[in-house]
C-alpha cells in the first residue's frame, strides 16, 4: 500500500489517503482529524496494523479523488525524529567498511512534492548540493531492535533530500555541526510511504534524481555499507524512536550537483515513487551545471582522470 | 512564575503529564488549553503568553495544588520542539574559539530527579557533562540579532548535556556531535521554566554544577551574554525557530567531567532553582573521576578527523 498525506482542494484539513493508480482515496472514515498534520500520520502508523481491514475496505469502495484535486503534503510534515546517515555507500572504492554514523537534521525544514527549496540568504557555503535517499520510515516506539528483527519497527519507506550546504569540496558546511544540512526546507521528504510489504528488498532499490532533465543520481541501495537493517538496529540501541520518525539511508554521492534558483528537480525511487521540487534563490547565485566533478567527487570521470 | 510538566509521582507507567504552575503549596495544574499532550499545551501557553499569562496568577493559592512530595516532574519541553544545542570549535593553529550550534533529540531529555542510563555506545570510551542555561524561544521573530536576543527569549530553565565520547577529545562517533549527545535521558532539563518577565537579573545569576557535592563547572550569566546572542543569531540564522524550541548554551569550557554509575549530578541556577539528576551505568563501567575534558575537545582536528562529507 502506498500513503500519501493529502490536503483535498475542498479545504477540509490534512488526511491520510491511500494511493491507486488514478488518484487518491481519502482515509478519513478510519482516522480522526488531527490537528497537526503529522499527529494524522503518525497515529495512522502506531495502529496500521489493527485498521488494515478497515482501510482495505475504504479503499475497495471510497471515491477517488483524481491527483490534480488538492495537494499532496510531505506524508511526513514534522517528524520527531529526522536523522540521516553519514556517508553509507561504496561508490567503486576499495577499502574498509565505514563506521555506521548519522547526524540529527532539522524536523521543521521539511517540504513535500511539489514544493520549492529556498537556498538561505547566508554565504559562507560555496554551494548547495542535493542527495538524495531512501527514507525509512519508523513505527514506535522502537528501542533496542535486532537488525533481524527490523521489519517489526519499520512502517514503511518514502523518498528524502539531504539538501547540503558545501563548506568546501564537497565537505558539510559547519565543521563539527552538520548545520550545513538543517536550513530550512533542506529536507524534501515523499512523495508518499510504501509500506514494507510492497518493497520486496530494500537493498535492491534503484535511484534517480533529474535537474531540469538532466540525470545526476543514478543507483542502486545494493551499494550500501550498512544496510536497512542494521541501521535500525544502530539507531535504536542509541534512542527511542517513533512512530513517524525518519532515518535517511545515506547517498551515492557519484551524482552529487548543484542545486540553483529556477530548476526542476524530480526524483524517483523504484517502488515508491517520484516527486518533483523547484528550487529559488533569493541571491541569485550560480553555479556550473551537471555533476559535481571537483577533486573529491567520487563520480567515475574524476577517479578515472586521477588514476590516469 | 514557575512552568513545570509534571505527573503524580504514584502513578505507573500510563500516568497522565500535565502542564502546572509550581506555587509554594504545590503544583497546580493548568488546563487553559484543548491540548493532546502537556507539551502541546506549554507550546500553546508560550504562543498566547500575553493574553493567558495574566490568568495564570490567578491559579496561584488555589485549592487544588498537588503537594510537591506527590509529584514527579518531567523535562519542560513543549511538543513539537527542538532542542539546539551550542559547542565551541577551537580553530588550529590559530587557535580562535568559534561557536557552533548542534541539534540534540528532544526525546533525550528527562526532568528533575531524572536517571541518566548509560548505554554501551560501542566504541565509546567516556560520558561526559556539560552545563548552561536553556532559554526557551518565544517566537516573536523568526531570526534574532545577537545584540537583541532578550527580545526573542520567552523564558530560563538549566540544561545538562551528556555526551557520549569516542575518546576525551572527540564526540562519539567519529568525533563529530553526531548521536553521542542523543542518547535517551541524556539532556536533564528543568526543574520548570521561569518566564523572563519573573527572571530578575538585576542581581547577577549564577550557575553551578557539582557532581555528588563536588564542585565542578561554575559561570555567571552576566559574563555570558555575547555568547547567548551569538549562539542564538546562529542558529536562527540557519533555521527557523518555534515558540517552545530550546536553545542550550554551554556555560563554561572548563570542568566537564566524565559521569559514571552512582554519580549524582546537581545544577544551581539563580532565579531558577535546583536541578538534579542520577546516573546508572548497566555496563558497570568506571573512569577517573579527576579527569577533564581538554578545553579544546570539539576542536577542528580533534581525533580522528574524518572528512566532513555526508
Amino acid at each position: 500500500m502506498k500513503v500519501a498525506l493529502f490536503e483535498p482542494a475542498t479545504g477540509a484539513g490534512a488526511v491520510p489517503a491511500v494511493v491507486v493508480p488514478d488518484g487518491l482515496v481519502s482515509l478519513r472514515p478510519v482516522v480522526a482529524e488531527q490537528r497537526e498534520p503529522q499527529l494524522a500520520m503518525s497515529s495512522l502508523i502506531s495502529r496500521f496494523e489493527e485498521l488494515r481491514a478497515d482501510i482495505e475496505a475504504v479503499v475497495a469502495s471510497g471515491p477517488v479523488v483524481p491527483f490534480g484535486e488538492g495537494r499532496l503534503l510531505p506524508p511526513l510534515p514534522r517528524p520527531t525524529n529526522v536523522l540521516c546517515c553519514i556517508g553509507n555507500y561504496w561508490e567503486h572504492v576499495e577499502r574498509p567498511a565505514r563506521p555506521l554514523n548519522l547526524f540529527i537534521k532539522n524536523s521543521d525544514a521539511v517540504i513535500g512534492p511539489g514544493d520549492e527549496i529556498v537556498l538561505p540568504r547566508f554565504t559562507e557555503p560555496w554551494i548547495f548540493m542535493h542527495e538524495a535517499e531512501l527514507g525509512i520510515v519508523m513505527k514506535g516506539p522502537a528501542k533496542d531492535v535486532a537488525a533481524d528483527d527490523w521489519r517489526d519497527a519499520v512502517f514503511g519507506f518514502t523518498g528524502v533530500v539531504d539538501v547540503s550546504a558545501r563548506g568546501v569540496g564537497r565537505a558539510t558546511w559547519g565543521a563539527v555541526s552538520w548545520m550545513g544540512k538543517s536550513f530550512d526546507t533542506f529536507a524534501p521528504i515523499g512523495p508518499w510511504i510504501t509500506t514494507v510489504d510492497e518493497i520486496p528488498d530494500p537493498q535492491d532499490l534503484h535511484v534517480r534524481f533529474w535537474s531540469n532533465g538532466d540525470l545526476r543520481h543514478d543507483y542502486n541501495t545494493n551499494d550500501m555499507e550498512h544496510g536497512v537493517a542494521e541501521i535500525v538496529e544502530h539507531v535504536t540501541s542509541v534512542m527511542t524512536l517513533q512512530s513517524g520518525d525518519v532515518i535517511a539511508c545515506g547517498t551515492n554521492h557519484e551524482g552529487l550537483g548543484a542545486v540553483q534558483h529556477g530548476e526542476r528537480l524530480e526524483f524517483e525511487i523504484e517502488h515508491i515513487g517520484r516527486m518533483s521540487l523547484t528550487v529559488s534563490d533569493p541571491l541569485r547565485r550560480t553555479w556550473e551545471r551537471g555533476v559535481y566533478l571537483g577533486s573529491d567527487s567520487t563520480n567515475a570521470a574524476v577517479v578515472n582522470r586521477a588514476v590516469a | 512564575m514557575r512552568l513545570a510538566i509534571f505527573e503524580h509521582a504514584t502513578a505507573g507507567d500510563d500516568a497522565q503529564q500535565q502542564l502546572g504552575l509550581v506555587t509554594s503549596d504545590g503544583v497546580v495544574p493548568v488546563d487553559l488549553f484543548d491540548a493532546r499532550s502537556a507539551g502541546g499545551a506549554l507550546r500553546e501557553l508560550i504562543v498566547h503568553f500575553d493574553e493567558v499569562g495574566p490568568r495564570l496568577s490567578e491559579l496561584v493559592g488555589r485549592s487544588d495544588a498537588i503537594a510537591h512530595d506527590d509529584v514527579r516532574l518531567l523535562a519542560p519541553l513543549a511538543s513539537p520542539s527542538k532542542i539546539v544545542c551550542s559547542l565551541r570549535v577551537t580553530a588550529k593553529p590559530e587557535g580562535t574559539v568559534q561557536r557552533h550550534v548542534f541539534l540534540k533529540a528532544p526525546g533525550s531529555a528527562i526532568g528533575d530527579g531524572g536517571e541518566v542510563v548509560l548505554p554501551e555506545l560501542d566504541g565509546a570510551e567516556a560520558f561526559t557533562h556539560n552545563v548552561g542555561p536553556a532559554v526557551f524561544w518565544g517566537g516573536r521573530c523568526r531570526a534574532a540579532a545577537a545584540a537583541e536576543w532578550r527580545q526573542v527569549v520567552f523564558g530560563y530553565t538549566a540544561m545538562i548535556d551528556i555526551t557520549g565520547r569516542t575518546d576525551v577529545l572527540s564526540r562519539w562517533k567519529l568525533g563529530k556531535s553526531a548521536l553521542g549527545s542523543s542518547c535517551d535521558t541524556f539532556g536533564p532539563l528543568g526543574p520548570w521554566i521561569v518566564p523572563a518577565g519573573s527572571f530578575d537579573e538585576s542581581a547577577g545569576i549564577g550557575l553551578e554544577l557539582s557532581c555528588n557535592g563536588r564542585l565542578r563547572q561554575k559561570a555567571r550569566l552576566e559574563d555570558l551574554d555575547d555568547q547567548i546572542g551569538t549562539v542564538i543569531e546562529l542558529a536562527s540564522t540557519i533555521m527557523t525557530l518555534h515558540p517552545g524550541d530550546v536553545v542550550a548554551v554551554e556555560a563554561t569550557a572548563e570542568g566537564q567531567g566524565p559521569v559514571q554509575d552512582g554519580d549524582e549530578l546537581q545544577v544551581e541556577l539563580d532565579q531558577v532553582g535546583r536541578l538534579v539528576a542520577t546516573v546508572r551505568d548497566p555496563y558497570g563501567r568506571s573512569w577517573d573521576p579527576e579527569v577533564r575534558v581538554a578545553f579544546d575537545a570539539d576542536s577542528t582536528d580533534g581525533q580522528p578527523a574524518p572528512p566532513a562529507t555526508a
